[in-house]
Formats: C-alpha cells, structure tokens, sequence
C-alpha cells in the first residue's frame, strides 16, 4: 500500500467484529516513519456504540477517501487508496 | 562426542546409543545418549506426543502461552503499530512497574492453545489436541482478538487498580498500542467493560464493605447465626423445617 501521501486516516472499528482483521491490518501498513507527517486517529468501537465501522483518509492534495471495513478486505482496502495514491504519485514524477 | 559414546565397537546412529547409569542400590539404567546428558541429573525422561519436535520453538511457545494464560488472573489483548525497539524496550519496563508484563505474541500459535483449551487434552501442542481442533470448528471467543499484530499484558491478581495504572501508561502510547479486549478470571470483556471494571474497587475492599454492612444493617441476624456453633443452625433449620411440614398437614386436612 502506497501510503506516502496520507495526511490523516481515521479509523473505526469493533475488535470482536469482521472488520477487525481488516481494519488492523491497514492500521499496521501505516509505516512508523510516517508518524511525524499523517495523523492517526482511531476508534474501537463495542456492542452499545452508535458510530459505524469506517475508514478514511485524507491525501496531500486534500482528497478524502472513504472506505467500508466490513465487507472488504485488506487486500481490497489497500487496492482503493492505491487508487489515488497512485494519481499523485504520477504527478509528482510529472512535475519534477 | 561419538567416541565416548560407542559400544562394543560399532558406532551407532546418534540418537540410538545408549548409556548405563548405576543407581545408588546396585540397578543399572540404560539412557539414550542425548537424553542422558540432558537429563542425567533427574534420572527421568518424559515423552510426548507432540506436533512439533518438542525442543522447538512453537511447542515452546504454545507451552509459554498455555503458562501465561491460566497463571493470569487478567490477561489484557492490545493491538499493537509498528512498534520500534526503543519504544518497546520503554513500554516493557514501565509497564512492568505498574504490575503488569508485556508480551508479543505469536496469534496463529496462541490460537492453537485457545482451541486446545476447549477440549479435555491437557497438552495443547499434542497430536491429540490437533486432531481437535481439526475435528472441532468452532472458534473460541478471544480468537477474534488475534488478527492483525497483537500484544498482551498478564496480570497475576485480580485487581482493578493494577489495571487502571496499565491502561494508563498505555494510552500515553496513543495509537501505536491500544487497548481491544480482556480476559478478566474467566469473562471476556470488551473495552467499555474494561473501563468499567478498572473502576471498581479490589476484592478484599469490596468483601470488606459487604461484611461491614451485613454486621451495621438487618443483616445482623444472619451474621449471628452464621457465628454460632453448627449444632444449633441445625436445630433452628430443623425448627423451621418442622414448622413448614405442619403447615402442609394443616392443608391437607383442610383439603380433605
């Protein structure tokens, strides 16, 4: 998973529920050198809370994504932000 | 090595030489090569049935595993991020003195133990136990807490302070470890109950406050009864019992 143009992610999640895998697994992709730049907040969710289960990011050119643990995987999850990851990754090879 | 162990000339495959021991009484003993240097000051060798080799690391571990789980009264499931060494080697030793211990584990392998503990098979790293498990589908209710890199801290006593100063230094952590379950005596929690329990006062707090009660309020009685010899709380159930048989006579005629 591209993750050099994160700005911020959030993510929700109930550690007992299916989007647990997932979820941590995208938490664990997020590379302790990109601490100082991308801003992590996230949620564990229970049984009573009312949030739903929901991952987003922010990119550097202010774009939010947003991404539905539950019925995607890890795999899946990565492919989507890779998406626009990839988009500025090409303008900045065009750019510089 | 091989030359002191051969015998009667012929050298024999590693693991089948022998070697006799004399016991304090005259007997002899004959011991594997390899078990008599490892064992020779216990005399004894105990096998077993196992997956994997049993000096290797993941019997070890499922053996480790099966010793931290049941010798802790809490057992607490963090997720952890990437955790560098340096904040790993701060985390362990502060965490180590608000009472708790941090370990990395291995999920595949502590899973292995959850679902091994559901059977009757004491050794969880035995070919018995994975016939279980292959055998039994169902998951055990922790086992949704081992996906994704995981951490635990085991707490010996049960004590809700201890928990609360763990859940401190913890969160101090932010998001590169965070709290996602617990096993507290034999419950599962999630993590709104685990701020619940952490604010409860200990055990021996609490029996205090319930014997204070029962001795200040209505519950003297029962205290007192409670206190005196055994043979007159059997003569005052059997009182109460006789009461409770004429009662029921009376209905009966009554009926009749």
């Amino acid at each position: 998973m591209i993750t050099k143009y994160f700005t911020k992610v959030v993510v929700k999640f109930n550690p007992f529920g299916k989007e647990g895998k997932s979820s941590r697994l995208f938490l664990a992709a997020i590379p302790p050198a990109l601490r100082g730049q991308c801003q992590i907040d996230y949620e564990v969710l229970t049984k009573t809370s009312k949030n739903k289960p929901i991952i987003k990011v922010s990119y550097k050119d202010k774009k939010t994504l947003e991404a539905d643990p539950v019925h995607s995987n890890f795999e899946e999850l990565a492919a989507y932000f890779d998406r626009h990851s990839r988009k500025l990754k090409l303008d900045e090879a065009i750019k510089s | 090595m091989r030359g002191i162990f051969h015998l009667s000339g012929s050298v024999l495959p590693r693991f089948t030489i022998t070697k006799n021991f004399v016991l304090g009484n005259g007997k002899l003993l004959n011991f594997p090569c390899i078990s008599c240097i490892r064992f020779a000051s216990t005399l004894e060798t105990v096998s077993r049935n196992t997956v994997k080799p049993e000096n290797s690391r993941k019997t070890f571990l499922i053996d480790y595993y099966k010793n931290l789980y049941e010798n802790n009264e809490i057992v607490l499931f963090l997720h952890r991020n990437n955790l560098v060494k340096q904040d790993i080697t701060r985390l362990r030793s502060v965490i180590d003195e608000a009472g708790g211990k941090l370990t990395i584990i291995r999920n595949s392998l502590f899973n292995v133990y959850l679902s091994a503990s559901e059977s009757n098979v004491e050794d969880p790293a035995s070919k018995e136990a994975q016939a279980f498990i292959k055998k039994n589908k169902t998951r055990h209710q922790l086992s949704s807490l081992l996906r994704g890199p995981t951490a635990l801290v085991t707490i010996k006593q049960c004590n809700p302070q201890v928990v609360k100063q763990v859940l401190k230094v913890i969160k101090s952590a932010n998001e590169k470890l965070f709290l996602v379950g617990a096993k507290v005596e034999q419950k599962v929690f999630d993590i709104s109950e685990v701020d619940q329990f952490k604010e409860l006062p200990t055990k021996e707090q609490l029996q205090a406050q319930l014997t204070g009660i029962l001795t200040m309020l209505s519950g003297y009685g029962i205290v007192k009864t409670l206190q005196t010899n055994s043979s007159m709380l059997y003569l005052s159930l059997d009182s109460h019992k006789h009461a409770l048989e004429e009662k029921e006579k009376e209905k009966e005629k009554e009926s009749n």
